[in-house]
């Protein structure tokens, strides 16, 4: 009896092709990012340089006059850059302790019910657009800044008032506005510390706060330096809410001060910048570039590091 | 002899689940108590509510009374912290705090208030020492002990247990995540920790039991079924089932 054979080899043609092209497609999306990631880094630097060989680096870096429609135009950005470090510096100092504290208390002490309500909440406050931060500060933060100002510079002959709009406002719209970054991976970080560390602190008689002050969160430090620099990249590349409540004229930040960050200076003029106004414009978005650049580092050397503790 | 812990009409309920059931037990001051019996028998359970652990488990109930010295240590007015600093645990995976080999142990007498970096130093080398631990860490100490190997690891936990003076030392399975040359250093630093310490200490196995423990009591199924001498145990137990299980016919 003649027995049917089927050959191994039949087919491998087509198959092989089958399973070609379908590795070829998955490259190719995959090229798609680092495409983008390439092309975005090299436009930055070729739209941005241009101003610089033209005005000048040190005087567009270091020198705080921004008159770029006037007769004799000068592109000095030091007091905006100024204004993104200080904004977000002192909107990184108010949001991280509410953030690890709110963390804290989800992972570690709230029973499950309030968990969820809090857990909502900061879902829901991650997913509001950032134009109605700004929105809401405008109708609640600025009016209340403005019976500050009020108050605090009555009789003032020098001070120009902003209504409200001003460095204090923003960096209180920012330091809300990266709380769900920061609680999100403070929470996952100290949720991944093994139950064991727990356990094995309070047996040794120490109280539940001891337990997490020095146990806890110093096993989750490498979370929780994440959960900062990851702020810090939201805060500093934030433009919408601050537009909406900085008061956007340029201006040495001082707390009372109506401010412009580097975001709000890009989408503030492009609309009408032309010549060599519109090429700082490109300038400045090369050195928030630069900024996000180095927090990505930052971050990429903190996991690093992570790793190899064995953490 | 004199009674360091004594449970009395011990009744503890995980939700629908009746896990201790009347266990009545004398544990013996400067004597090692083993607590042996199958998986699920209890016998965790019940070391940890000799300084409560089980508060941190959901839907816990107990009833009944456990006394340390005399004082039932689940009055409401206990004070666990303090509870715990008397009654130290050592756990089944060697679980180091991720800092220096210094500071695992400095972590006990630092949250029960001692600042003093001498009296710190001092505790450290004879908690060490007492562990059987210094010798091989001496020139280490401020490195990671996340580094040490697994008996060298549970080792620490000791010493970490002992640097905050206990007076008791309970011990869940302390060697199941052991080879057996760490198991025997482990067993003979318990032998030589017995003469200060009060000791309790559950096991899968039995022939350490035997080998280490004065007194045994055998669980099943939340119940604690017999308890006396090791050597009455193993040699002539009462209880059928107490028979069974270290004939090995089941378990």
């Amino acid at each position: 009896m003649e027995r049917k054979m089927t050959s191994i080899i039949a087919n491998r043609k087509t198959k092989s092709m089958v399973e070609k092209i379908a590795a070829i497609i998955f490259t190719c999306c995959a090229v798609v990012s680092i495409v983008a990631v390439v092309g975005i880094t090299a436009y930055m630097f070729v739209s941005g340089t241009p101003a610089i060989f033209k005005v000048g680096l040190t005087e567009i870096l270091f020198s705080n006059v921004w008159a770029p429609t006037a007769a004799d135009p000068q592109y000095g950005i030091l007091n905006i850059i100024l204004t993104s470090i200080v904004g977000v510096f002192f909107a990184i100092l108010i949001g991280v302790p509410i953030g690890i504290l709110t963390a804290v208390n989800l992972a570690e002490i709230a029973n499950p019910k309030v968990r969820n309500v809090v857990k909502s909440a900061v879902e829901l406050l991650a997913g509001i657009p950032s134009v109605v931060y700004g929105l809401l500060g405008i109708l609640i933060i600025n009016p209340l800044m403005y019976q500050l100002e009020l108050m605090i510079f009555a009789g003032s002959k020098t001070h120009q008032f902003t209504g409200g709009a001003n460095l204090i406002s923003a960096i209180l719209v920012l330091a809300i506005m990266i709380l769900p970054t920061l609680i999100n991976i403070t929470e996952t970080s100290l949720k991944s510390v093994p139950d064991d560390y727990r356990k094995s602190s309070l047996a040794l008689g120490a109280s539940q706060m001891q337990t997490i002050f020095k146990v806890v969160l110093p096993a989750a430090k490498n979370g929780i330096m994440s959960a900062v620099v990851l702020g810090v990249g939201r805060a500093i590349g934030e433009a919408m809410a601050i537009l909406l409540v900085a008061g956007n004229s340029v201006n040495f930040p001082l707390p009372f001060n109506s401010v412009r960050f580097l975001t709000t200076g890009i989408v503030s003029e492009m609309g009408y910048a032309s010549g060599t106004h519109r090429e700082v414009l490109f300038t400045i978005g090369l050195v928030l570039f630069v900024f996000i650049l180095a927090i990505n580092l930052i971050l990429t050397f903190i996991l690093k590091r992570g790793g190899e503790d064995g953490q | 002899m004199s009674v360091k812990i004594s449970s009395k009409n011990l009744n503890l309920h995980y939700g629908e689940k009746h896990a201790l059931k009347d266990v009545n037990l004398d544990i013996v001051e400067n004597k090692i108590t083993a607590f042996i019996g199958p998986s699920g028998c209890g016998k965790s359970t019940f070391l940890k509510t000799l300084n409560r652990m089980n508060d941190y488990v959901n839907n816990v109930k107990i009833d009944g009374e456990i006394t340390l010295d005399g004082e039932n240590i689940y009055d409401s007015r206990v004070d666990t912290t303090v509870l715990r600093k008397k009654v130290g645990m050592v756990f089944q995976q060697p679980n180091p705090f991720p800092m220096s080999i210094y500071d695992n142990i400095a972590y006990g007498p630092r949250i029960h208030g001692i600042k003093n970096k001498k009296k710190l130093d001092e505790i450290v080398e004879k908690s060490l020492k007492a562990a059987a631990l210094y010798d091989e860490v001496a020139d280490r100490l401020h490195t990671s002990a996340l580094g040490l190997s697994g008996g060298q690891q549970q080792r620490l936990c000791i010493a970490r247990c002992l640097a905050v003076e206990p007076e008791v030392i309970l011990l869940d399975e302390p060697t199941s995540a052991l080879d057996p040359i760490s198991t025997l250093k482990i067993e003979e630093l318990l032998m030589e920790l017995k003469d200060k310490y009060t000791i309790a200490i559950v096991t899968h196995n039995m022939q350490q039991a035997s080998r280490i423990a004065d007194y045994t009591a055998f669980f099943l199924v939340g119940e604690m079924v017999e308890y006396g001498e090791t050597k009455d145990i193993f040699s002539m137990p009462k209880d059928k089932r107490t028979e069974d299980y270290i004939t090995g016919r089941f378990g």
